[in-house]
């Protein structure tokens, strides 16, 4: 906080009281509510920093709205999906999980902040004491409007919980934020085929921060 | 913020010298909390004029001495190792209010029974006390696990030496919640009698996020 001398107390001098008052009102002021440039920016204090936090729902979607941020998530799903090739529904490129499972809202100019947490189970089987199944490796990724925003690196074989962080800066826009996965034949293996892919327990939040 | 006992001063009154000092002491003392958190745009928010007081605080257990813990329980059960996983919280989640929790471990060494037929399996989960006993915070479980069977004892392609990271997010839609304590636990699925898990660093992590 800034304050200003206005006149200097001397040794020998009496005290004057106008200069005492001077003195003190500068910082009194501000303390006993005059909050103004010295102290806080214009508009730190407005009618919109006084809301409740309003509830949000869209589709899967759920979430609080701040003034000055909000989140969103959706809520743990347990149910586990298989996807196999036999049923045609695994592709080389980017698999969608669920077709709902995405986290919508009009994102406020700003970052957008959050995480998708998906455990991904690929079994690895033994076959005449061989295991089949490591020459493969599994992927997770983040999508903004179809845009990557991160992406894991390859997963091996096994069950794994994936904590999968991501920031990026976002404009006043509506905004879907998938989470999408995809395999790997890690050995180029012409005769490989793709096991059986499992997500179990999944979950997805995010945190928009307004400007 | 209280402001200084501060007495304009009469023309012609001469102050005495242990009333100026005290009001030079108490306008230092005062002043002293104004630093430069005032002009961060969330300095003054709804929750600074209620009765609801504002959250700036987090909890957070950390373990990172090096000791290890030897995990076989069935149910789920405290992570409690070196420090224990549990967060003293004692705040209320208000209406709209967001929870959000973090947490890693790592896992050095994942055991399973050379004779067991299907992989072991192990799961972090969050509880919280919130006045009736611990329950799952939104059922939200965090598995890993072995990927092969028949492998002899300890198999080489368990998840160990790995670090591992789950978060999750928490909007209270109904009423406030006093929370109590939050505690991360962890399970092992276990298909035979042998199968073990040893953690040794982690840590969790818990934050209010109040408008």
């Amino acid at each position: 906080m800034r304050t200003y001398t206005r006149a200097s107390n001397l040794d020998g001098n009496l005290l004057l009281a106008e200069n005492q008052n001077q003195e003190t009102k500068g910082v009194l002021e501000p303390l006993s509510g005059s909050l103004d440039m010295n102290n806080l920016p214009l508009n730190t204090v407005n009618e919109a920093k006084m809301v409740n936090p309003v509830l949000y729902t869209y589709n899967a979607t759920t979430g609080s709205i701040m003034p000055t941020r909000a989140y969103y998530k959706i809520e743990p799903r347990m149910a586990p999906l298989t996807f196999q090739t036999a049923t045609g529904n695994i592709f080389q490129g980017w698999n969608i999980i669920e077709t709902d499972w995405l986290l919508e809202f009009t994102a406020v100019e700003g970052m957008i902040k959050g995480s998708a947490v998906v455990c991904g189970y690929k079994p690895a089987l033994v076959s005449g004491g061989a295991e089949v199944g490591t020459e493969s490796a599994l992927e997770i990724a983040v999508f903004d409007n179809d845009v990557m925003v991160a992406q894991s690196g390859f997963i091996p074989v096994g069950l794994y919980t994936i904590d999968l962080p991501y920031a990026f800066p976002v404009g006043n826009e509506f905004v879907t934020i998938e989470v999408r996965w995809k395999q790997f034949n890690t050995q180029m293996n012409a005769t490989w085929s793709y096991p059986d892919f499992q997500i179990t327990f999944r979950h997805q939040w995010c945190m928009n921060l307004y400007r | 913020m209280p402001f200084p006992a501060i007495t304009y001063k009469k023309e012609g009154v001469v102050a005495s010298a242990t009333t100026v000092n005290n009001e030079y002491t108490a306008i230092a003392n005062e002043t002293a909390a104004i630093d430069s958190e005032n002009l961060r745009t969330e300095a003054l928010t709804r929750a600074h004029f209620t009765s609801l007081a504002p959250s700036t605080g987090y909890w957070v257990a950390q373990e990172n001495s090096g000791t290890t813990g030897v995990y076989t329980n069935a149910a789920y059960a405290l992570v409690a190792h070196g420090t224990q996983m549990r967060l003293v919280v004692n705040n209320t989640l208000g209406t709209g209010d967001v929870l959000r929790l973090h947490a890693n471990t790592y896992i050095t060494t994942c055991v399973i029974d050379g004779a067991d037929t299907t992989p072991l399996e192990f799961r972090f989960c969050w509880f919280w006390d919130i006045g009736a006993g611990y329950v799952q915070i939104d059922n939200m479980e965090h598995p890993y696990g072995g990927a092969v069977k028949a492998y002899a004892a300890p198999s080489p392609n368990l998840i160990k030496n790995r670090r591992m990271g789950f978060s999750h997010v928490y909007v209270n839609a109904g009423a406030p919640v006093n929370i109590l304590n939050i505690e991360l636990r962890v399970k092992v699925i276990n298909p035979g009698a042998a199968g073990t898990i040893t953690l040794r660093e982690d840590n969790s992590f818990a934050l209010i996020v109040r408008s």
